[in-house]
């Protein structure tokens, strides 16, 4: 398992590129799951540190492979509750005009991970994505 | 996969084109700079613009919301953006967010050129490719 602790800030991005960049090698992940885990990872975690400002702790993430598939856990603490499941999705059909920009990141989540769990306890969100892996 | 970006322009082949050469990632650090890019071109009134991806391997949601908005201020000074040379992982998320009413792209930048009305002596007789990817 792998596992990293970081601050609340975009300048942490760089961190959760390298753990995957590890994780990716010592699994021998293929190029196309690398890319996902890496886009799925930015549009998550940018995601909560723009709107859970509030936000006290750091953020855990974890990640883990078994059966052919990629575990990645976001742990953020101290902040509302966000149910990403349930969020409401971009509207496609809008013209471009009234077309909503936010909402792509969680989108594109739903869009190219294999599972999205959310979880809220104890002021904590928890967010799970699953990717199945051909090996 | 390091987060850097490299911006280049020209705007000497057609007058009113603006081509903008990117290479890296498009990513939530990186994607300010390309949108301090399209509000000087528009500041300086040039609303027809190509952005050429083939040195980019990775656009993230930041950097697509960057094209959506400006792509707004562009037409309304009848001007556009259009992509050229995605590649297959880029043009993947492109479908994926459902794009392809919205921004155009082509396979290369003569294309693009020609959608933009500016005639490419260089086609020889191809057809344009309409939202066609790569």
């Amino acid at each position: 398992m792998n596992e990293l602790t970081i601050k609340r800030e975009i300048e942490s991005l760089e961190l959760i590129v390298k753990l995957i960049e590890k994780f990716v090698i010592q699994h021998k992940l293929d190029n196309q799951t690398s890319y996902l885990l890496n886009l799925s990872a930015e549009e998550l975690f940018t995601n909560m540190v723009k709107y859970s400002r509030e936000g006290t702790g750091d953020i855990n993430i974890i990640l883990s492979f078994d059966k052919n598939k990629v575990m990645m856990k976001f742990k953020d603490h101290g902040v509302d509750e966000f149910d990403i499941t349930k969020a409401r999705e971009p509207d496609f059909d809008a013209s471009l005009e009234d077309k909503r920009i936010g909402g792509l990141g969680i989108h594109l989540v739903k869009e190219m991970m294999d599972k999205v769990e959310y979880e809220y306890k104890d002021r904590t969100s928890i967010i799970t994505v699953f990717k199945n892996v051909e090996k | 996969m390091d987060s850097e970006i490299r911006i280049s322009l020209n705007e000497k082949e057609n007058k009113d084109i603006t081509e903008i050469r990117v290479d890296g990632v498009i990513d939530t650090v990186t994607s300010s700079e390309l949108e301090q890019v399209f509000n000087s071109l528009m500041n300086r009134q040039r609303y027809k613009i190509i952005v050429d991806l083939s040195g980019v391997d990775y656009v993230s949601s930041a950097g697509w919301g960057i094209f959506i908005s400006k792509i707004k201020e562009a037409r309304n000074s009848k001007g556009d953006i259009k992509l050229v040379n995605l590649s297959e992982d880029v043009y993947e998320i492109y479908e994926l967010l459902e794009f392809e009413n919205v921004l155009k792209t082509f396979d290369s930048l003569e294309y693009a050129r020609v959608d933009f009305g500016a005639g490419s002596p260089n086609l020889n007789g191809k057809k344009k490719a309409k939202n066609k990817p790569r």
